[in-house]
């Protein structure tokens, strides 16, 4: 006997048999389950297309204003002109202005033609 | 003789507000949907496996869906559902009355198979409902593992693996209960 034989026989053991008293109260209790059968059936009517964007919009929201924001964030930095002096030429002159005369490298940052 | 015709006859019309094809489908299949609901439950309250095949009948009668087999094994599948429903409701309340309660039958039989099938729905109750539930589709039912997944909304492996895995819990809890045929 295979474990799920046992199991099935356990279970079929426990089980427990058929009250009398079952199905009397299932009868009776049956024009009260129409009527809520038919009031649910009644109740739902079909989806209009705002059923449906409506939750997906709650769903998505937060993650389109996350994105929406970072793209807003995005464009900002990119519409910024490029500075007229980025940091590598104004260290370049800062060094250049600070080498000692003749510095042909620092002549050669400021312009100052060889001898 | 097959009931399938018929009882989706039954069924339509039940659900157009026949209240004698209601009872008909009602007394061929509210017996074994009390005991597929009692059996869902583990431990019930009085009245509680009523409440959930009531549940049942209103969900098949509201339905559009229509079951493609036996109508009888549909509605069973039904009961098992609102039977987990009714457990994850119910999660954090006491359990008040349990399997050894009198008013539950423990069957006929001797003094020792009644303290055996006590004994048994007892470990069934220990199981946690999904487990349950899966046992009763599976083993109880003899549902395929693949039906088993779609009632319970899970994927077959999943199904496979849970059932297993109950089924070795229910040996564990159950320990040497005496019974024919055992498995070594």
């Amino acid at each position: 006997m295979t474990l799920r034989q046992w199991t099935r026989r356990v279970m079929e053991m426990a089980a427990e048999p058929a009250r009398p008293g079952d199905l009397e109260s299932l009868q009776a209790a049956l024009p009260a389950i129409l009527a809520r059968a038919r009031r649910e059936r009644d109740a739902a009517t079909p989806m209009t297309t705002w059923d449906v964007l409506v939750p997906l919009t709650r769903r998505w929201l937060p993650a389109l204003v996350a994105a929406a924001a970072s793209l807003a964030v995005l464009a900002f930095l990119f519409s910024q002109p490029a500075s007229a002096d980025p940091w590598e030429s104004l260290l370049g002159a800062q060094a250049a202005a600070e080498a000692p005369a003749g510095d042909i490298v620092a002549d050669a940052i400021t312009g100052v033609d060889a001898p | 003789m097959t009931t399938e015709g018929p009882d989706r006859e039954a069924l339509l019309r039940a659900r157009e507000g026949d209240e004698e094809a209601a009872r008909t489908l009602l007394a061929r299949h509210g017996g074994s949907m009390m005991r597929t609901a009692r059996a869902s439950l583990g431990r019930a309250s009085p009245g509680e496996a009523e409440d959930v095949v009531q549940e049942a009948w209103v969900a098949a009668l509201s339905t559009e869906a229509l079951p493609t087999g036996d109508v009888g094994a549909w509605l069973r599948a039904i009961a098992v559902r609102k039977a987990l429903d009714a457990r994850r409701v119910h999660a954090r309340r006491p359990e008040t009355t349990g399997l050894l309660d009198p008013e539950r039958d423990p069957g006929a039989g001797g003094e020792g198979s009644r303290v055996a099938v006590l004994a048994v729905r007892e470990a069934l109750a220990r199981l946690a409902p999904l487990d349950r539930a899966t046992l009763v589709l599976a083993d109880l039912e003899g549902r395929s593992m693949a039906e088993v997944g779609r009632i319970l909304g899970s994927t077959e492996v999943a199904v496979r693996l849970r059932a297993s895995r109950a089924r070795r819990k229910l040996r564990r809890l159950l320990g040497d209960l005496p019974l024919e045929g055992d498995p070594a």
